[in-house]
């Protein structure tokens, strides 16, 4: 399996994942049909299209609210 | 929310502290002078437009973006964002050096952090980016123009530049907080650098069917001759937007950057874009950042096999037309009719029109489109 460069940075989740052989066989055909360079990063990229990170971490209440007012008083919101 | 593109959305203004300690020791450093073309990237580096950038690329990535349309982490990029000079210039500068980049009259626009120098090869660049090197291609004949030698390194906003309509304007910080203040979780990006005929009309609605709210989002910046200018376009999609769209469902920003014209590598960094600001979605139409006839009309459409990692999903459209005994925008799927039925959105056919001072049919283009054209005394960049 070919481990992209970057995968060396990233902390490792401990999470092991148990498929079948039938799903592990089916997933690994799909994520070279489409084109990942490995199972990982196709499950990666599954994970990033369901999982919501919520608020944006880098944004503070009072930065949103001067946002907010911002947009207001441009017109893009009531 | 989609997460920005490479997961940070990058912001990369200067301090209030470091704005005054270089406002006070203005005259010790070394100034490159950079056009309105090369403020609009350090702006869109700076407020995170281009996430994950945080400056010019240097070497490794400017490579790894030619050869392979990814940045040197692999995480995909099409179009080198480049800082260039001439070798004599390049000389009296050290690695390591803080430069301020300058606009025309001399003010600070962004302290540049060098961190290497280096060559490259101008076909190469135009070759791998435009697919040719014929200088007839406007994104071509600007490469050979270029400086020999590429400066890379981080930048850091100091003053934001005084950039038209700023009521059109927002970061993708900001669009973030509109779409998500408007309740809208699928948005679909729309990218242009048109006056909006019945048929991006068409398009662009359909994609709102099955998504939450569309972003239209216009070029405004230097394009080629014979395009329309900017306010031509925003005046346009006003009326456009005002008449036939529902307010809470549409909402009209300024992307300010260049067209480069590299079609199907453009649309990927389009997309990208699109992403930054919030989009999950984004429109690719026929000859996608296309001109002349460079690219296969659908290049821009393929191009999207490669990149399974991009996230925001590419809507694609093909060619549509007004079918007279339909009686609505078709294709050659939905459209069961002959062609002597049919009406085509030819562009050019309808900036001719325009040209002559005539009003299109009203299956080609609102009436209150038409008319901001037909008021404009120059509607076209010249």
């Amino acid at each position: 399996m070919t481990v992209p460069k970057w995968a060396t940075m990233e902390k490792t989740t401990g999470i092991y994942l148990h498929l079948t052989e039938k799903l592990l066989k089916s997933a690994q055909e799909a994520a070279q049909r489409k084109g990942f360079a490995s199972l990982e990063e196709f499950l990666r990229s599954l994970l990033k299209k369901e999982v919501h990170f919520g608020d944006e971490e880098s944004i503070s209440a009072e930065e949103k609210e001067k946002i907010k007012e911002k947009l207001r008083r441009l017109g893009y919101l009531e | 929310m989609i997460r920005p593109h490479g997961d940070v959305l990058v912001e990369r203004v200067a301090s209030e502290e470091k704005r005054s300690r270089i406002q006070r020791n203005a005259g010790k450093y070394r100034r490159i002078p950079v056009d309105r073309e090369k403020i609009q990237d350090i702006t869109n580096i700076a407020h995170g437009v281009y996430s994950p950038l945080t400056g010019f690329m240097g070497e490794a990535d400017f490579r790894s973006v030619l050869m392979e349309g990814r940045l040197n982490n692999r995480i995909a990029w099409t179009i080198p964002i480049v800082l260039d000079v001439t070798e004599s210039e390049a000389e009296k500068m050290g690695e390591g050096e803080e430069i301020v980049l300058a606009d025309r009259e001399n003010r600070p626009i962004a302290l540049f952090h060098l961190q290497e120098t280096f060559g490259y090869s101008q076909d190469e660049y135009a070759s791998h980016v435009f697919g040719t090197t014929d200088t007839t291609h406007p994104g071509v004949e600007k490469t050979y123009k270029m400086g020999e030698i590429l400066l890379g390194g981080d930048i850091e906003l100091l003053s934001e530049p005084d950039f038209p309509y700023e009521k059109y304007t927002l970061r993708p910080k900001e669009t973030r907080v509109l779409f998500e203040e408007k309740g809208w979780r699928d948005v679909v990006g729309f990218q242009t650098r048109n006056v909006p005929h019945v048929g991006h009309e068409y398009i662009q609605k359909t994609a709102l069917a099955f998504t939450d709210g569309l972003f239209v989002n216009p070029v405004v910046g230097k394009k080629k001759k014979g395009d329309f200018r900017d306010d031509v376009i925003l005046e346009a999609y006003e009326q456009l937007l005002e008449h036939y769209y529902l307010k809470e469902r549409a909402v009209l920003v300024f992307l300010h950057m260049e067209m480069r014209y590299a079609g199907p590598r453009e649309a990927i960094f389009h997309a990208i874009i699109r992403k930054n600001y919030g989009c999950t979605h984004f429109i690719v139409g026929r000859d996608h950042a296309g001109v002349g006839s460079f690219y296969p009309p659908f290049a821009a459409h393929d191009i999207f096999e490669n990149y399974p990692d991009l996230i925001i999903a590419p809507l694609f459209f093909e060619s549509f037309f007004y079918c007279r005994k339909c009686g609505s925008v078709a294709n050659l799927k939905t459209c069961p009719h002959d062609s002597q039925h049919r009406i085509n959105f030819s562009g050019t056919k309808i900036r001719e029109l325009l040209r002559n001072g005539e009003v299109p049919p009203a299956e080609l283009m609102r009436p209150e489109v038409a008319q901001v054209v037909l008021r404009h005394p120059t509607p076209f960049v010249g």
